[in-house]
């Protein structure tokens, strides 16, 4: 049995699956997953919450998996949010230093940030994340830490995450349905890249793309800190649902012609070729081209990495990704995937690793547990700074709190 | 108010047409005309190579000099009327006189096809036929220098015919695979440019029905630009209308209908037996209507009684006018070596609509001289005034079709830039499946 006060649960509630991973922080702050539970999703559409009784049913089966696995009582979660309806940017902070002899100090550097986050934003909206990325000093570009700096003015970058709190708060509500509770929330994309990026990459400029089953988020990590966000409503089920369309087959089926014969690329060998797909009901067998199916396949995907590619474009960030493009989620199994984000970007793209976390090799080795692994490593990381939980009023008092009361 | 749709009466006479076949590119698709029943009498082959002509049998065959000598000249000093001897021109004009129409087919890439072609454009535009040329240029692997005289020659035929209609060979790419022979990809353009000339050839001799004749949508083609581009397809059985529009878009030219919402002009021509019914012809251009929004759009619909139960799509589209871009004293610069000019023929040719392209990365502007500059500011203005006569605003038609978005049908649409993401992308993008 483990301390519980050391024990950190990511939440994932995703448009295809619902994925609980349990992590363990050890005596010397390293982490360790020691669980993971997964249900089918059937509550959620494009990334939110469509039906909470479903949705609350399938996280039940999640946390169950994930409790009995790693032994442990699960009493509160990291809850990985998304959809359509987030939307990052970034945004500037600027303070006077009005001490004598002009010393920057810790006080000037929360006030700063302080400015930074306060953000005009539509009453419905909820900040998720402001993430502090670089100080200026008297206009000097890239200071990391300005603490005892000389300076007559100090600002700061932040990137804002926000979304609609009606919207972040089904989530919440489903999960607290469970008499669970969400110690934070967090942008499912940046979980996803805290668990595949290291360090390096992050400095040298690395963009990660989380395909998921509603919705396809995208991070870039540059200079060692968050460049830019995004989310796009599409995702593997678009995939599904142009297949069915197309191949005139149910949705079902052409999750599982997906699965098995799809492909981001067309593969020219296959021209011509057709597979037979049998009727249980007993009629006609039915032929599918196997052209057709890797054509549908291959014009979605390719207009979900333009689309990307368009935004980075437009927000100036294309030209930060040296280490390049990592893929996540369901989606980064698409056979070739790799290879046309590289045709479409321009970058060199792979499968993203989550090597810089011990434990589970079950969990560690899929893409699409990125996120849950991400959200114990963003729950680690809060954990640190905030010292051992000691009671719960404690944890109640985090930043969450404060969107339950608005 | 409903207009009377304009039903004229049938033609009293077929008009006189001529297809002359220039070099070894035109002589290929004149074969295979004559393989498709196209009568020897208005087939013409241009040659220098008795061999090659004494392959074709019923057709006129007519002999040049040799032009071997001419490859090592700089294109733009190749003069057609050299290349022509005064015998040929004669015999050419004799063939010719009386046509109303003569179909000029020429590859541009080499000294035959690229050089004489003009030369006997000219001849029958001043006997009075309309001359409509099909210009086949070179694939982009046989080098600059065949690109450059393609270039220049298909400048000069420009000027000379009154419509130019272009195909690409790169094209054909796209109906063969990894293990087609040369032959094959050779025999694959000229089918699919046989198709484009029988096509014209039965337009042209149909008694037409609705709308407007073939010559009349050619002419209106010419308000936007001396060269188009066309797309031929055709079709039998029940589910004809859905499976030559298909089909149409399936062609190499068409991409997909991806060039359509682009194009300035869209002619459309439907051809059909006499069992061509006047809701497949609304059906028809149902598809291009929702298409070309923005582009004017003009169609006709004929019947032949030789297609019997088939139906026949031609759609000519201008994507890009270059009226005036080159003016002639300038022709000589546009086909020098070196010169990104010389590419310009194959250029205008390529897509111009559709896919987004990646700007990664913007180069400055180049440095030009302060002549040059106003040279270009002055084309620029040019350019940009709107042109006389075009609608600003055009009453559309909806859709008739809705789509079905399958499982998002009840959800929150995801709208990006106005467009339904939502919808199938092989849809939105006109990806055929056939």
């Amino acid at each position: 049995m483990f301390d519980p006060s050391s024990i950190i649960v990511g939440l994932e509630i995703g448009t295809s699956k619902v994925c609980a991973v349990v992590g363990e922080l050890n005596a010397e702050g390293a982490l360790n997953i020691v669980g993971l539970g997964q249900a089918r999703s059937r509550g959620v559409r494009k990334g939110e919450i469509a039906d909470v009784t479903a949705a609350e049913e399938d996280v039940r089966h999640a946390i169950v998996e994930a409790e009995q696995m790693a032994d442990v009582e699960i009493r509160s979660v990291y809850l990985a949010v998304t959809g359509g309806h987030l939307r990052g940017f970034n945004n500037r902070g600027v303070h006077p230093v009005v001490s004598a002899d002009r010393e920057i100090s810790e006080e000037d550097v929360k006030d700063v940030i302080k400015n930074a986050k306060t953000i005009n934003l539509p009453a419905q909206n909820h900040v998720i994340h402001a993430i502090r990325q670089h100080f200026f000093v008297d206009g000097q570009d890239g200071i990391t830490n300005p603490v005892g700096m000389l300076g007559a003015r100090v600002e700061v970058d932040v990137h804002v995450v926000h979304g609609n709190l009606n919207r972040l708060q089904n989530a919440i509500r489903t999960v607290k349905g469970l008499q669970l509770e969400v110690d934070d929330i967090v942008f499912s994309g940046l979980a996803a890249s805290l668990a595949l990026l290291s360090n390096e990459e992050k400095e040298l400029g690395s963009l990660v793309i989380d395909i998921g089953g509603g919705t396809t988020e995208y991070v870039v990590c540059a200079n060692g800190i968050i460049k830019h966000t995004g989310v796009l409503a599409v995702g593997g089920d678009h995939v599904s649902n142009d297949l069915a369309y197309g191949l005139k087959v149910s949705l079902s089926r052409a999750e599982q012609l997906k699965i098995e014969h799809g492909s981001a690329l067309f593969d020219e060998s296959l021209k011509g070729q057709t597979i037979t797909l049998s009727n249980e009901l007993g009629l006609q067998p039915k032929q599918v081209n196997l052209e057709h199916l890797q054509r549908i396949m291959s014009v979605r995907l390719e207009e979900i990495f333009q689309l990307i590619g368009q935004d980075l474009e437009q927000a100036g960030v294309l030209d930060y990704l040296r280490a390049g493009v990592f893929l996540a989620g369901g989606g980064a199994r698409i056979p070739k995937i790799a290879t046309l984000a590289e045709q479409v970007l321009g970058v060199s793209a792979g499968i993203g690793k989550t090597n810089s976390i011990s434990g589970l090799r079950s969990a560690l080795d899929q893409p699409e547990f990125a996120t849950a692994i991400g959200l114990v490593k963003f729950g680690s990381f809060h954990q640190r700074k905030k010292g051992p939980r000691s009671s719960l009023a404690e944890g109640l008092r985090s930043t969450l709190g404060q969107i339950f009361k608005r | 108010m409903n207009q009377e749709p304009t039903i004229a009466p049938p033609t009293k006479a077929s008009p006189n047409v001529r297809i002359i076949g220039i070099g070894s590119a035109g002589i290929g698709v004149l074969a295979q005309l004559a393989q498709d029943g196209i009568p020897g009498d208005a087939l013409i082959a241009v040659h220098s190579n008795t061999g090659v002509l004494s392959g074709l049998a019923g057709v006129e065959k007519i002999e040049v000099p040799n032009q071997a000598g001419s490859w090592s000249k700089p294109a733009s000093e190749i003069r057609s009327d050299e290349l022509l001897s005064k015998e040929a021109l004669t015999r050419i004009r004799a063939l010719c006189s009386g046509a109303n129409f003569v179909i000029v087919i020429a590859g541009m890439g080499g000294v035959l096809g690229g050089g004489i072609s003009a030369s006997v454009a000219s001849v029958a535009h001043d006997l009075g036929a309309f001359v409509l040329a099909f210009a086949i240029l070179p694939f982009d692997c046989e080098g600059s220098r065949r690109i450059e005289m393609a270039a220049a020659g298909f400048n000069r035929l420009k000027n000379a015919a009154d419509l130019l209609l272009c195909y690409p060979n790169q094209k054909t790419l796209s109906l063969i695979d990894e293990k087609a022979s040369l032959a094959d990809t050779f025999n694959a353009a000229n089918r699919l440019l046989a198709s484009g000339v029988r096509a014209t050839w039965r337009a042209i001799s149909s008694d037409i029905a609705i709308g407007h004749r073939f010559s009349e949508l050619c002419q209106f083609m010419l308000r936007d630009s001396k060269e188009c581009c066309f797309a031929v397809a055709e079709s039998a059985g029940t589910n004809r209308v859905p499976e030559v529009v298909d089909r149409l878009f399936a062609h190499p030219l068409a991409e997909g209908a991806s060039v359509l919402p682009a194009a300035r002009s869209v002619g459309v021509y439907i051809l059909g037996g006499p069992s061509l019914g006047m809701a497949e012809v609304n059906r028809t251009m149902e598809q291009f209507q929702a298409r070309c929004e923005t582009s004017s759009l003009l169609m006709g619909a004929a019947n032949n009684s030789d297609l019997g139960e088939s139906l026949l799509l031609a759609v000519l589209f201008s994507t890009e006018s270059v009226e005036g871009s080159i003016s002639s004293d300038e022709e000589a610069n546009a086909s020098a070596p070196g010169s990104d000019r010389g590419n310009l023929g194959i250029q205008l040719l390529e897509n111009t609509s559709g896919e987004k392209r990646n700007s990664r990365f913007l180069p400055p502007p180049p440095s030009l001289p302060p002549e040059k500059m106003r040279q270009l500011l002055k084309e620029q203005s040019r350019t940009a005034r709107p042109k006389k006569g075009q609608p600003r605003f055009r009453q559309t038609q909806l859709p008739l079709e809705i789509l079905s978005k399958g499982r998002f049908d009840k959800s929150e649409p995801t709208i990006h830039k106005g467009e339904d993401l939502d919808v199938p992308t092989y849809i939105r993008r006109g990806v055929s499946l056939n």
